[in-house]
């Protein structure tokens, strides 16, 4: 290090003193060089030399290591650019990747849209047939109908039989017959048509009954859905080659159909809807947001309160009453105290028209925000109460469903007349999407999204809650179709039960899941007799269908077949499947 | 271990070995059947979510069939099993009542203990097992198979439990197990449920051991024919003066037994040495205490104001989450009629049950919360063993449990059977502890540490945060696992 020190500016004293101290001993008398003086003339040079080398070392250290800093710096900056650069190319490169392929699904989406619009047409056109002939039909029969058919459901669609023949009488607007036409039969999977005849059961069978009614027309088309069902449900079809390579959407028309597409919209516009209702965070409170929070965990409280063998009167009125409190429930925002109103269009699969006869509450065009809040809040509670428990004690879910409908169906809390039960149905359609004709692999991702396979924090859930919540929802589902009043209108009556059992039953054999054969079991443990009492021998034969062929067809006897079966045992000792 | 077939004949349990006692945690699948050709852990490759429960979608063409984990695939949890109980070459008639019962799969106490249990010659057994999994099943089939059914009126099966419920439960377990099992006679001997000089001519007997022992000294029930004697709960069975007592007189008084049956979820060392001598050269299937509770169960506390505090905290929460049934736990008996007249107010179906109704009133009133009439049951200690209801959702320890002299001491094993009155069977459910003030904390953190949990703490200032905080933590315990590819 000596060698190089000369570079430092306080390096010039150095060398001298250096030299003083070394010639020191020889300059010294030779008589004083004991003395102390000198002594301690002598350490004070070399301490003063040592300490000028010491800080000259330092400082020559220092710049060395700034120096070497700089570099690293300057290394750094040159690696950090060279990086960017690549970087940058990268994401270029990406963006091309991307470009590319957004084209490709550009022309793949025009394809298909062009395809969906070939297919659209087609159906209107075999509709107009269908329709053509259907008034043909119709026309023949015409004297028979009495025309207090149309009269008594305002809410639900007419039959399409009844529309042709009487588009004068019945004001429905049209939309009630399209809701229903994409079904008329025209592929292979025409069994699945159980739904539209039932859509035209629908009108028929929430006055009395279907079967005890023989005289009437009406009655006459009613036996024979089950009947064209029926003959199909044991075969299941072949599914055609190409359905084998899109199971989740290529299933039916039910799964594509106009209505399913709506219940996802509405599914997804409600949690809009709840997110604006009720922001998450602290920093976000608003009147509204407080009473939504109560009045939700009250709902919540209620469904708990539930219980088998007991009128639940208190719990309903409970519930009835926060219902119609948010009705008129008014907050202050800016011009004084109103009521927050929305349009509920967009939660609902058809807008009613006002009704004339000035009785009907709610008949603006719009509907208060906390009421649409609720019952979307009421809805997925309701779920989650009959996920919860039903599964575990089928009887449960009847008091569930009849929560369902006191609010579902309660003539205060209708719009224009019609019940705003698709915002329940809507939420069914998304957490079992077995009911609505879905189907998916339990061992893929995308199959158990189709399912309604719920995910915890990222992370499947476990089977057991898996299938105990489809059991729960399929007993709920039993509960809230398979019901019948005297003076209120089912909103969602039996022929949705038939065709969910037609959706699961039609299923060939390799796209069927323990899923499906779960919400099957559920649909049917416990409601054998209601099921009867709504569609008499035919019930009895969809029964034989549902728990002795079908699960006969399975690939395997695995633990849910073997359910299946064993409910079968006992539907035929309790006399609900024919005797062999 | 894994590897080596084990079936009943060849049992790898020593029976009274020093090293025949097994612990979960340390232990791979071990293929249980005697069935070389089909080994069940291939099944469970192709399609973890069980062999036998592979779903329909097979058509491997268009896509790459995945491996399914799943909680009954995960070899550390108690309900992790590699087999299906069709396997367990269990009777026809009983397999029938299990689909019926809709049971899935066998647990993993099922598993290990059925095939022992179910060999020849019986072989006595001490076993325990995490709270809600299968325990009670797996000794009922036990009983089942060994009957024999051509002599419809005598006695050859006791059970015995602790409370007069947990005894009426087991009783309704025979039936549901036997219900397609022709010719199987059951009976309870509980306090009130035999008339006196009756005779009591059933196959199975299920009844607490005061009951049982006057019957058989009475020579009502005659025990000459007894093959299995079992005990529920068997560590408070044996460790309880009186009940252990009278447990030894009835033992004393039914030599022929064959094989004994010891079962709990709790086994303290301190019991340990009797229950060997109650239950000689038994197989032995043991717990580590940190594996001792379930993961499906989410146990949380709350610090709330005082003990006024508390039930503002409660009638709370029934808004927080979804509730099935719930059980409220508390010390003493007017607490409990005190929650109940509040919270029947605010609307629920109440019903409370403590040592002060009669044995009548009792069962009435277990009845009519097992069947849902009633959605809250509030109680004492009676209840905190053994009671199955599976749509318990949530259980609250309005108090934290203590025993000793002066209740000073925190009681870990009565918690622990508390909390599992929630989560049966895979299923999930919420435990909440009530704190409020430093002797309540402290007991409820030394319980913590006993098992080594993790307890959330859950603020009641802050509502939004607590709902938050609880749909969390119980995500979590509902989160399973992905598939894997």
């Amino acid at each position: 290090m000596s060698e190089n020190s000369p570079t430092g500016d306080k390096t010039p004293p150095l060398p001298t003193s250096a030299n003083a101290i070394i010639m020191a001993p020889i300059m010294v008398p030779y008589e004083l060089r004991n003395a102390e003086a000198v002594h301690d003339q002598m350490l004070r040079d070399s301490k003063n030399y040592s300490d000028n080398l010491r800080k000259g070392a330092e400082q020559f250290l220092t710049n060395y290591l700034l120096e070497e800093q700089l570099k690293a710096i300057k290394l750094e900056t040159e690696a950090a650019e060279e990086k960017a650069k690549l970087q940058e190319d990268i994401i270029l490169e990406q963006k091309r990747i991307q470009d590319a392929e957004a084209r490709v699904l550009n022309a793949q989406r025009e394809l298909r849209e062009s395809e969906r619009k070939r297919r659209e047409a087609e159906v209107k056109a075999r509709e107009a047939e269908v329709k053509a002939r259907e008034a043909e039909n119709a026309v023949k029969r015409m004297p028979a109908v009495p025309p207090r058919v149309a009269t008594p459901p305002p809410a639900t669609s007419t039959t399409t039989s009844a529309n042709t023949t009487q588009t004068p009488v019945a004001k429905s607007p049209a939309e009630a017959a399209t809701s229903q036409p994409a079904q008329p039969p025209h592929n292979p999977f025409a069994q699945v048509k159980p739904p539209t005849t039932q859509s035209s059961v629908e009108s028929a069978a929430t006055p009395p009954a279907s079967a005890p009614n023989p005289s009437a027309p009406a009655a006459s088309s009613t036996p024979a859905p089950p009947q064209s069902a029926l003959q199909h449900v044991p075969i299941p079809s072949q599914p055609s080659a190409g359905t084998a390579n899109q199971p989740a959407t290529s299933f039916s028309d039910m799964v594509d159909g106009p209505e399913t597409q709506k219940y996802i919209s509405v599914h997804l516009q409600l949690k809009m809807l709840r997110k604006q209702v009720k922001p998450k965070g602290k920093a976000n409170t608003s009147p509204l947001k407080d009473v939504a929070m109560k009045q939700g965990a009250d709902i919540r409280v209620a469904l708990g309160q539930l219980s088998i063998g007991n009128k639940n009167a208190n719990v309903f009125n409970k519930l009835r009453d926060i219902m119609k409190d948010s009705l008129t429930y008014q907050v202050n925002i800016g011009q004084g105290a109103q009521v927050p109103m929305i349009d509920p269009s967009p939660y609902v699969l058809r807008v009613p028209a006002p009704v004339t006869d000035g009785t009907a509450k709610n008949n603006g065009d719009q509907l208060p925000v906390l009421f649409i809040y609720l019952l979307s809040i009421f809805s997925k509670a309701l779920i989650a109460q009959a996920a919860q428990e039903a599964a575990l004690k089928s009887e449960s879910a009847e008091p569930i469903a009849m929560a369902a409908h006191q609010i579902f169906s309660h003539p205060d809390l209708l719009w224009r007349g019609m019940s705003m039960i698709d915002i329940l149905i809507a939420k069914l359609r998304k957490s079992c999407g077995a009911l609505f004709g879905f189907r998916g692999a339990e061992t893929k991702d995308t199959g158990r999204i189709t399912l309604g396979w719920k995910k915890e924090d990222g992370m499947w859930v476990s089977e057991s809650i898996h299938y105990d919540r489809m059991r729960g929802i399929g007993a709920f589902y039993a509960g809230l179709t398979l019901r019948r009043y005297k003076n209120r209108v089912n909103p969602y009556p039996p022929p949705h039960y038939w065709r969910a059992m037609a959706a699961i039953l039609t299923c060939p054999q390799q796209e069927r899941s323990n899923t499906s054969y779960y919400v099957l079991g559920a649909l049917i443990k416990g409601y054998e007799g209601k099921f009867q009492e709504f569609y008499g021998d035919f019930a009895r034969l969809a029964l034989e269908a549902a728990l002795i062929h079908y699960p006969m067809g399975a690939r395997e006897k695995n633990v849910a077949v073997m359910t299946l079966l064993t409910l079968g045992d006992k539907a035929k000792t309790d006399g609900f499947i024919p005797q062999a | 271990m894994g590897s080596k077939p084990l079936d009943a004949a060849s049992s790898i349990f020593t029976p009274g070995a020093a090293g025949s006692s097994t612990s979960w945690g340390d232990e791979m699948a071990s293929p249980t059947v005697a069935n070389p050709n089909q080994n069940p852990l291939d099944q469970a490759q192709v399609d973890g979510s069980a062999g036998e429960n592979s779903s329909g979608l097979h058509d491997g063409s268009y896509d790459v069939e995945v491996k399914l984990s799943d909680l009954q695939a995960d070899s550390a949890n108690p309900l992790f099993s590699v087999q299906s109980f069709e396997e367990l070459g269990i009777n026809p008639e009983i397999m029938k009542a299990l689909y019926a019962m809709n049971f899935r799969k066998p647990s993993k106490i099922q598993e290990k203990a059925l095939p022992l249990l179910l060999a020849n010659p019986p072989q006595n057994m001490i076993a325990q097992s995490q709270s809600g999994t299968g325990k009670t099943a797996a000794f009922v089939i036990t009983i089942l198979s060994r009957l024999d059914y051509t002599r419809p009126k005598q006695p050859q099966a006791l059970v015995l439990a602790p409370a007069r419920e947990l005894a009426r439960q087991i009783e309704d377990v025979v039936r549901l197990v036997g219900q397609f099992v022709q010719g199987l006679t059951i009976q309870a001997a509980v306090p009130g449920a035999v008339e006196r000089n009756a005779r009591v001519e059933s196959m199975v007997i299920v009844g607490t051991p005061g009951t049982a022992m006057d019957l058989i000294k009475r020579r009502q029930l005659d025990g000459s024919a007894l093959k299995v004697l079992c005990l529920d709960e068997a560590d408070v069975m044996l460790d309880t003066q009186g009940l252990g007592d009278q447990c030894m007189r009835i033992k004393a008084m039914v030599p022929r037994v064959q094989q004994v049956l010891l079962f709990s979820a709790t086994f303290p060392d301190a019991v340990m040495g009797f229950a060997n001598q109650f239950c000689p050269n038994a197989n032995e299937i043991k717990l580590r205490r940190d594996e001792l509770t379930v993961s499906g169960i989410t146990q949380m506390y709350m610090d709330c104001e005082g003990d006024e505090g508390k039930y503002d905290v409660l009638a709370a929460l029934y808004g927080l989450l979804t509730v099935g049934s719930s059980i409220i736990f508390c010390k003493r008996k007017d607490t409990a009629s005190g929650i109940a007249d509040r919270l029947r107010k605010a609307g629920h179906e109440v019903l409370a049950v403590h040592s002060a109704f009669d044995g009548a009133e009792r069962d009435e009133i277990v009845r009519k919360f097992r069947d849902g009439e009633g959605k809250v049951l509030i109680t004492t200690n009676v209840l905190a063993r053994g009671i199955d209801v599976s749509t318990v959702s949530m259980v609250i320890n309005y108090d934290i449990p203590m025993k000793g002299r002066n209740d000073s001491e925190p009681d870990p094993e009565t918690y622990l059977h508390r909390i599992g009155r929630t989560g049966r069977f895979g299923r999930v459910g919420v435990s909440i502890s009530f704190v409020f003030d430093r002797s309540s904390y402290q007991a409820l953190l030394q319980i913590a540490q006993h098992f080594g949990i993790d307890l959330v703490r859950l603020d009641k200032d802050d509502w939004e945060q607590t709902e938050t905080t609880v749909k969390r933590v119980i995500r979590s315990s509902r989160a399973g696992t992905n598939l894997k590819a």
